[in-house]
């Protein structure tokens, strides 16, 4: 289920990007614009500044859908990398009037050329595997911090747990990912 | 060297989520360019928001039809900027990129004798810089009223807590108090991001020898 719907988001980026298709970006639109929006007012964001930026993050997609690459992460992986770096910039441009043409936060670290396309896939299964074995009460606390930003202490005020417990369920399910990432294949 | 290494992971996560102003991005960010297993952990957990970001509830965008309008009308945008290749520098493209100089042209100013500074940004928040410091040279001992984040271009420096080698960040607090060395081999070069301003502590004597630098 989750897998088809990847391949159908691929799909319908290659329209945009090969045959300037504007059903097929529509369709990406749809799905993606209000989730980003949602995700920019989960960060603090007012609803109108933030479907203005989901709009700049959209026109990326529309005019550089070809810099995206299906091998190198998911759809979803690269508009959020934009939709962050953008706001991001923003601020940048809030607090500095620094209107020079370079966008450094466009740049995406990759870490080009360190891996074979087998050693990805068989580090991503291993990630997956540790994954599946993290609890899903550790999962929820490590998501607030890499989605949402939050402090050890934001997410132990929002979910009344104490900084304690935060911090080394946060730190146990970190250590499971690095070990499944370092293991040597 | 690895220590803190639950601090350097939120340091990451909070790089993914991009809640740092950009100076502390691009220290991240450059870190993780020069630290290919840190930017594995770093894309899993991008991979992981992407997948987070996918399966979120929407929230209704109010204008749908005009901004699709807009973003089909809407000029090409211009060619994305390739990371210039540095002549023979392994600064990090993002460092380059945000600092808008390459290595050799930086434009020092001589702090201290042997202490060299470049500032690359100073707001409210944060103040970004490059620092130079000659071999063996001791920074004068100092604590920290906020975060300060050291990473290590070029050379090694060590203070009490152990080395730090290039592709390496130093965390410290306001629970630290440090006098870092630059290692013997070769200057020590560092881009350092600074939440507050450092205070020079320990004696007198030390303070004014180290501030010398002899
Ligand atoms: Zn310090
Ligand atoms: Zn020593």
């Amino acid at each position: 289920m989750d897998l088809d719907k990847k391949d159908h988001f691929v799909s319908l980026a290659k329209a945009v990007a090969c045959e300037r298709d504007q059903m097929a970006f529509a369709a990406l639109f749809d799905y993606f614009a209000p989730r980003l929006k949602s995700w920019l007012v989960k960060r603090a964001m007012k609803p109108d500044e933030a479907e203005e930026l989901v709009q700049e993050v959209m026109t990326i997609l529309w005019h550089r859908a070809h810099l995206y690459d299906p091998a190198q992460s998911s759809l979803s992986t690269w508009l959020f990398r934009i939709a962050r770096n953008r706001r991001i910039d923003t601020e940048r441009r809030a607090r500095h009037q620094r209107m020079d043409a370079y966008e450094p936060l466009f740049l995406v670290t990759e870490a080009p050329g360190v891996d074979t396309l087998f050693e990805r896939e068989e580090r991503d299964a291993r990630v997956r595997a540790a994954l599946s074995k993290i609890p899903d009460e550790q999962m929820e606390l490590v998501r607030a911090a890499f989605f949402l930003g939050q402090s050890h202490s934001e997410i132990a005020s929002s979910t009344g747990l104490p900084l304690g417990t935060v911090k080394s369920r946060i730190r146990l399910a970190f250590e499971r990912l690095r070990r499944a990432l370092e293991e040597p294949s | 060297m690895l220590q803190n290494l639950d601090r350097l992971d939120l340091l990451i996560a909070h790089y993914v989520a991009g809640s740092f102003p950009e100076p502390v991005h691009v220290l991240v960010g450059s870190y993780l360019e020069m630290q290919a297993p840190a930017a594995r952990f770093a894309q899993t957990l991008e991979e992981l928001a992407g997948t987070t970001l996918r399966e979120s509830e929407p929230l209704a965008v109010a204008s749908r039809d005009r901004r699709l309008r807009e973003i089909f009308a809407s000029a090409p945008l211009p060619p994305e900027l390739e990371p210039k290749p540095s002549h023979g520098a392994s600064f990090p493209a993002s460092l380059l990129a945000y600092a808008g100089i390459d290595l050799s042209g930086i434009p020092w100013k001589t702090r201290l004798p042997g202490f060299r500074r470049h500032v690359i940004e100073r707001s409210r928040e944060v103040e970004a810089s490059l620092l130079w410091v000659r071999p063996g040279r001791a920074l004068p001992r100092h604590g920290h009223r906020g975060l300060e984040l050291t990473l290590v271009l070029e050379g090694e420096f060590h203070d009490h807590r152990g080395n730090f080698g290039q592709g390496d960040i130093s965390i410290a607090d306001e629970t630290l108090d440090h006098r870092p060395v630059a290692g013997e081999q070769g200057p020590c070069i560092c881009f350092t991001v600074l939440f507050a301003p450092i205070v020079l502590s320990g004696s007198p004597w030390r303070l004014a020898a180290d501030i010398l630098g002899i």
